[in-house]
């Protein structure tokens, strides 16, 4: 047994004092979500009704990476959306004592699926990529129609604001370019000056976002249910137009398996509200400064030495770059270059 | 014939796929020997121009810079050939760049507003020649 299978043998039977002989086994670490340590792994124990076996995951909080995320976030989402049309695995224990594990922790269900790899494959849905369209606008229209107060989620980022989200959540990612930027970046620089310039309209409702609702970050099974939506590290109370802009983003657009109408008509239904166009194109562009936000941090992590991770670096490399054509090729149909082709 | 720095890296990535990475029984590892292939393409793939392409963008920017008014920056120079010099001197013009480029967007004159595309031509420009390669 490995020091860290016995220290989560150990966690567990603290936590469960009617537990007896508690073995960890099968214990690797996955990709889930890039900025917690996401580890697998079996746990057997007998208690008075016999023998007990559960598949769980273990979710670590890091030295550093893409997120800072506090850490009893996701446990708090996973908890108070549990029940409510959004599939998310159950979460049992959340633990902030380094004394266990080093460093924060909090322990969850193993779901069945597989996420899919948007990088590596243009059908990461296995063929279901349809149905898990469906499904993928229907839970996210869900999470939209909920009411973050009375599931006591106020202590997410933005949950107290009466509005004007659109500009907590720009300061929020100009703050972070300036904290992880070595080099200033002009085109991301414009781009944000643009959005100020150019406001949305106010949000139709307070929403729970995701932060992250994309392909990667939910698991599926072969008839292309979605068994488990995950990585809530970047959840707030914000825009609902938010998550649907970055669901759209080209890197992982789930446009390519379901014509966006259909999708977008899914959305309105399970949400109970009216998409605006106008409003979702300002959304898509601040994605693209999102998404800068996003990678710059995770650039600036590996730089100065608190992430090693390779997805880390790949990500800063590959993905700015990305993000920044992006946004290049939406101001040029802004007009911002001039004519077309100049 | 001499062994290059790129040719070098080249094998370096054959080794990781032919001889380390079907060797890897553990997902995560082979995750990260497969992603540290195309980290080291992108990095090698970039050495040959990075001179090159800093030395333009500097030249560009300066130009800009003119353009806009600002007659001290624009007649600056590299303080060097090195990456480490010519990105310091890409870094201060940059700033420079996003001040004028904030100034001009909102003046409505037509001078003004085809500086701000010009600008926005040369953003362009100066992305896809940094494109990483890999």
């Amino acid at each position: 047994m490995t020091t860290l299978e016995s220290r989560i043998a150990d966690y567990l039977g603290h936590r469960m004092p009617a537990a007896k002989n508690v073995q960890i086994d099968d214990l690797a670490r996955i990709h889930g979500g890039s900025s917690q340590e996401t580890f697998r792994f079996r746990a057997r124990w007998q208690d008075d009704r016999g023998d007990q076996e559960r598949r769980l995951i273990l979710r670590r909080a890091p030295e550093a990476g893409l997120v800072n995320a506090e850490r009893d976030l996701e446990f708090n989402v996973y908890s108070a959306l549990a029940g409510r049309g959004v599939p998310v695995p159950t979460a049992h224990w959340l633990e902030l004592d380094p004394q266990w594990l080093d460093r924060p922790f909090f322990i969850m269900d193993l779901m069945p699926g597989k996420p899919g790899h948007f990088f590596h494959s243009n059908d990461p849905y296995e063929g279901q990529g349809e149905t898990v369209g469906r499904n993928f606008w229907r839970h996210l229209g869900t999470l939209a129609a909920q009411d973050h107060r009375a599931l006591g989620l106020t202590g997410l980022r933005g949950g107290e604001a009466d509005g004007a989200y659109w500009q907590r959540e720009l300061d929020h990612w100009e703050a972070a370019l300036d904290a992880g930027e070595a080099v200033v970046e002009p085109i991301v620089r414009g781009v944000i000056r643009w959005l100020r310039r150019n406001p949305p309209p106010a949000a139709a409702k307070p929403a729970i976002v995701h932060g992250d609702y994309r392909c990667g970050n939910f698991l599926f099974v072969p008839d292309g249910t979605i068994s488990a939506v995950l990585d809530w590290e970047m959840c707030h109370v914000g825009d609902p137009l938010e998550d649907v802009a970055w669901a759209l983003n080209p890197m992982w657009s789930v446009e390519k398996h379901l014509p966006l109408d259909e999708g977008l008509a899914l959305w309105e239904q399970a949400s109970g509200l009216t998409l605006d166009r106008a409003a979702l194109d300002w959304w898509r562009l601040f994605a693209t400064v999102k998404a800068c936000g996003l990678w710059t941090t995770a650039e600036a992590s590996f730089e100065d030495g608190t992430s090693r991770e390779m997805i880390v670096a790949l990500t800063a490399l590959r993905a700015n770059h990305f993000h920044r054509k992006e946004m290049l090729e939406r101001m040029e149909r802004l007009g911002a270059m001039g004519s077309v082709g100049a | 014939m001499k062994l290059t720095g790129a040719t070098v890296l080249e094998g370096v990535i054959d080794a990781l796929r032919d001889q380390v990475a079907p060797q890897l029984n553990d997902a995560f590892a082979a995750d990260a020997a497969r992603m540290a292939q195309s980290l080291i393409a992108i990095v090698g793939r970039a050495g040959d121009d990075a001179v090159a392409i800093r030395v333009a963008e500097n030249a560009h920017i300066r130009e800009l810079l003119g353009q806009g008014g600002l007659a001290a920056a624009a007649a600056s120079k590299d303080p060097g050939l090195r990456i480490s010099e010519l990105d310091a001197e890409n870094s201060r013009l940059r700033t420079l760049l996003v001040e004028l480029h904030a100034r001009v967007e909102l003046e409505d004159d037509i001078e003004a507003r085809e500086l701000d595309q010009a600008i926005w031509r040369a953003l362009r420009d100066f992305e896809m020649a940094r494109a990483p390669r890999g």
